[in-house]
């Protein structure tokens, strides 16, 4: 399957699971992006702020700068602040078009942090990171396969009393997915 | 009645007189049927339970092989990996691992395996604090129970009843609004994953090449258990064990289908050794602990029989179609493990003890079999775990005494039919029996039964075959010789119709599927032997039975039971081979023979009850239907559920009539709700169990066995 079907077939699965998706041209435009969702979330009081785990597609990019523009705190010391943080930007080295999952190395504690305790998160993939099955994305592993390897699908749910769906329990309650290209402006 | 069974038939009270747990599974069920359909939408869901039935009995075959490769690779990924045969073995382990490392606070993920040996109670006993974090095993926990449902384990419960339960919790009065709900424990459960020094979990799969466990959640709560507290333990039944990552992408191709109704839960995660953790002193290794946990599961590979279970994956889609599941829930047909597959886990990983009186609970329809992504045989391994059962503790005596002496003496048994024929006369009324006297009144509480007949079939039909041409032997079983002897005339006018003539071996008796259902396996093998004679007395072409149950014990079971018997197994071989069902044989006689179909006639409309053992263990259901059309030139306008059980289950409705009646009930609003003026079906159990609720219920709709529809249409002389 050509990249450009797999991309709308991701985009079509992961958004029947309540997941935002989104295609930028670059790492100037996935910054842009961010910059624009921030803004966008309605901060609490007090707000809390933002923790950024290490996003090499976004390589270049002044990451703090993104976060302090839009009016945010960016949390540099992860531990301490993954626990406050309303919102958690990561990367992910997959994503599976069949059932609209990000693949990631979890082994990094922090990419584990950011992904699990803010309310928000925004993950970001590699445009060539699309594959169709779950089995394309593991056999890609081979040797290297991680100490932790996490697949996510959606924000975190569960329909435990009375099967009434509900979105965010213990972890995320949105996921917003930036699929970035290496088309556009580079840093 | 025992006390055991006296048990059980309260809890079967109480779980029937709770509207809320009725309720809940119903809606539940409905909702599963066509979601699970969806998720399954483009995937061959028959090839793909293929695969995984055959990967996970391999590695079942091979689990030491397994065991060992999994324990060296995680070991050189830096895991300890111990393996514990027994629970008492496990818990050992981690109260040694508590103690050595100071550890106050367990935050656990949902795990069957720490269930199957009660973890929580014993970690608790020894002065830990434990914690659930599954939002639906918490609210178990504090509310003192234990799961009902091995995916949904709080399904039981109503969001008011989940309100009063966390009020108390959090000493503050809730409202019973979910969302706000899970709010209050994502805020009270967080501050447990942060200060936890121990994270439990147990793994959905394990992965023996590369020593990976794998985990899925909704929730996001098995990734912080395995994220934040500095120890990860997971407990894990050998069985979860497959060789490589590609087989456990398999095994999630089918787990959150079947469980959940999604293409993918939203999290999977592959651990393969431990990662790094957040201590006190900053950021450090986390220590990752495996037990690998047999707990009889090696004595479960090792029986021919039950080695199948462990093909199972744990999705529990198995009680999501369960009719009796749907009404009485998981404490009542369960244990730890619940539905008709916790009957069979609960013999191995507990006991049989607690088995015992659960498995008699199913009713033997095999929808859960259909649905089983592991194609576990799970009606046929409950017959197996009865048959144990009976031959280690005997039957109760008056059970015992009906089914050796009276089943297996055919002139007495039949004798007795004969008298009770005479005896029933004040309380029939026609044709049917509205009501009995009595502790006999249970019978006749959700339906009529029929009138046994004055005069059987055995006494109508010719007991040997004449002239030439095709000769058909037709077996007629106990309910069509002396409550329906005229059903079985009708089969006799078709087929005579067709070309070919039909006598009634003689010598016919039970086809013992009283016996067997209830375990009684050395009376079921002399009635088949009987019958084998009896049915290849005259060398027949062809042998008919018009009961679903009776053909699947001449076509299958026979030659099972007989098959150690150099004699007869050869013979009973030989008879299966000449037997067909109704339908099926007329279908085929008609195309031989070029029949043309009736046109259809718009008013005759005709609704069909497919029989669980002619639609699941037969696999006929298209035939039926087509002689309905063409030879009645019916219209079959299809019931919701139509191959949903009707509650009969031979003596099931006598044994559990409190079951029988509601399963009945909603088979009447399905089939009444299709419009149709007649249900037809192929089995005269279900006519028995449909015709009598309908007549109890003074409805306008009639219940038919095709042949006796099929005899009402016959031309004068239809044109070859
Ligand atoms: S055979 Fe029917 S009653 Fe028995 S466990 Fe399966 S679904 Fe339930
Ligand atoms: S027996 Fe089959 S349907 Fe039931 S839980 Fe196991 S795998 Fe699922």
């Amino acid at each position: 399957m050509d990249r450009d079907k797999l991309y709308e077939r991701f985009r079509e699965k992961a958004e029947a699971v309540s997941t935002r998706v989104a295609r930028v041209a670059g790492p100037l435009e996935a910054a842009a992006l961010i910059g624009q969702y921030l803004r966008e979330i309605p901060a609490a009081p007090g707000t809390p702020g933002v923790v950024w785990a290490d996003t090499p597609i976004l390589k270049g990019v002044d990451v703090r700068q993104v976060v302090e523009g839009a009016g945010w705190h960016f949390l540099a010391d992860i531990q301490a602040g993954a626990r406050e943080a309303l919102v958690g930007v990561a990367e992910a080295h997959q994503a599976i078009a069949e059932t609209g999952t990000l693949v990631q190395d979890g082994t990094p504690l922090e990419v584990r942090l950011v992904t699990t305790l803010p309310t928000h998160n925004i993950i970001l993939v590699p445009w060539t990171g699309l594959v169709e099955t779950m089995y394309d994305a593991l056999s890609c592993w081979g040797e290297r396969l991680p100490a932790n390897l996490s697949c996510i699908t959606g924000p975190s749910r569960t329909s435990d009393i009375e099967r009434v769906l509900t979105i965010g329990v213990h972890g995320p309650e949105t996921l917003l997915v930036i699929v970035v290209d290496h088309k556009g402006g580079m840093v | 009645m025992t006390v055991q069974q006296q048990d059980l038939k309260n809890q079967i009270r109480q779980a029937l007189a709770n509207p809320n747990l009725g309720g809940a599974l119903g809606r539940f069920a409905e909702a599963y049927a066509l979601s699970r359909a969806k998720a399954y939408e483009g995937i061959d869901f028959e090839a793909l339970r293929e695969e995984i039935a055959a990967l996970k009995a391999k590695a079942a075959e091979n689990m030491e092989e397994m065991v060992a490769r999994f324990r060296e690779e995680a070991e050189k990924r830096g895991a300890r990996v111990f393996i514990a045969r027994s629970p008492a073995e496990v818990k050992e382990y981690i109260t040694n691992l508590a103690t050595a490392r100071g550890v106050r606070l367990v935050a656990k993920s949902k795990s069957m395996a720490t269930e199957e040996i009660h973890l929580n109670k014993h970690l608790e006993e020894v002065g830990l604090v434990v914690k659930e974090t599954d939002l639906g095993e918490w609210i178990i926990q504090l509310a003192g129970q234990r799961p009902s449902h091995m995916v949904m384990p709080a399904i039981h419960l109503t969001r008011e009843e989940v309100a009063e339960i966390f009020s108390k919790e959090v000493r503050e009065r809730l409202e019973s609004d979910i969302p706000r709900l899970v709010k209050v424990a994502r805020r009270e459960l967080r501050q447990v994953f942060l200060e936890a020094e121990m994270g439990i979990t147990g793994a959905n799969v394990a992965v023996a090449e590369t020593g990976t466990l794998v985990l899925v959640s909704n929730e996001g709560n098995a990734r912080l258990v395995t994220t934040l507290p500095p120890i990860h333990v997971a407990v894990v039944g050998v069985e979860k064990l497959v060789p490589t990552l590609a087989d456990a992408a398999t095994v999630l191709r089918a787990l959150p289908r079947s469980a959940t109704a999604q293409q993918m839960t939203s999290y999977v995660s592959f651990i393969s050794g431990p990662v790094p953790t957040a201590r006190t002193e900053g950021i450090g290794p986390k220590e990752l602990h495996i037990i690998l946990m047999d707990n009889r599961r090696t004595e479960m590979r090792d029986d021919p029989v039950f080695k199948q279970a462990l093909q199972c994956i744990r999705c529990a889609s198995c009680l999501n179609v369960c009719p009796v599941y749907r009404l009485v829930g998981g404490h009542v047909f369960g244990h730890v493990y619940s539905g008709g597959i916790g009957a069979i886990l609960t013999a191995f990983f507990n006991e049989m003890q607690h088995s015992a009186d659960i498995q008699t609970l199913c009713i033997q329809c095999g929808r859960c079999k259909e649905v089983c992504p592991g194609k576990v045989d799970i009606p046929a391994l409950i017959l197996e775990l009865r048959t144990r059962l009976v031959k280690e503790r005997g039957l109760p005596l008056a059970q015992r005494m009906i089914l050796a002496n009276v089943l297996t003496n055919r002139r007495l048994f039949h004798g007795l039919l004969r008298a009770a024929s005479v005896a029933q006369k004040p309380f029939a009324g026609g044709a049917m029996i509205r009501h009995l006297p009595l502790f006999f009144a249970g019978l006749t509480e959700n339906r009529s039964l029929p009138a046994i007949a004055a005069k059987p079939l055995r006494d109508r039909m010719g007991a040997r075959p004449d002239g030439t041409g095709i000769k058909v032997a037709f077996y007629a079983g106990c309910l069509i010789d002396f409550a329906y002897p005229s059903l079985g005339e009708d089969v006799q006018k078709v087929l005579e119709f067709h070309g070919v003539q039909c006598y009634f071996p003689g010598d016919q008796t039970c086809c013992g599927a009283p016996a067997r259902y209830s375990g009684a396996e050395d009376v079921a093998r002399r009635l088949a032997q009987e019958n084998v004679a009896a049915m290849l007395a005259d060398n027949p072409d062809v042998i008919i039975s018009a009961c679903p149950t009776c053909t699947v014990a001449l076509k299958e079971e026979f030659s099972r039971l007989l098959a150690a018997d150099p004699e007869w197994g050869p013979k009973a071989v030989e008879m299966a081979k000449r037997v067909q069902d109704f339908a099926t044989y007329v279908v085929e006689l008609r195309k031989e023979k070029g029949y043309q179909p009736l046109a259809p006639v718009a008013a005759r409309q005709v609704t069909y009850h497919d029989s669980c053992h002619l639609k699941r263990h037969l696999g006929i259901f298209q035939q039926p239907r087509q002689l309905l059309t063409e030879m009645a030139g019916a219209q079959v306008v299809e019931m919701a559920e139509n191959d949903h059980c009707c509650g009969m289950g031979g003596s099931y409705s006598i044994k559990f009539p409190e079951l029988s009646g509601p399963i009945l009930a909603r088979k009447l609003e399905n089939i009444i709700a299709s419009g149709a003026g007649v249900v037809a079906m192929d089995c005269p159990g279900c006519l028995l169990q449909i015709g009598g609720g309908l007549d109890k219920k003074n409805s306008r709709v009639v219940a038919r066995h095709t042949a006796q529809i099929l005899a009402g249409f016959l031309p004068a002389t239809e044109n070859a």
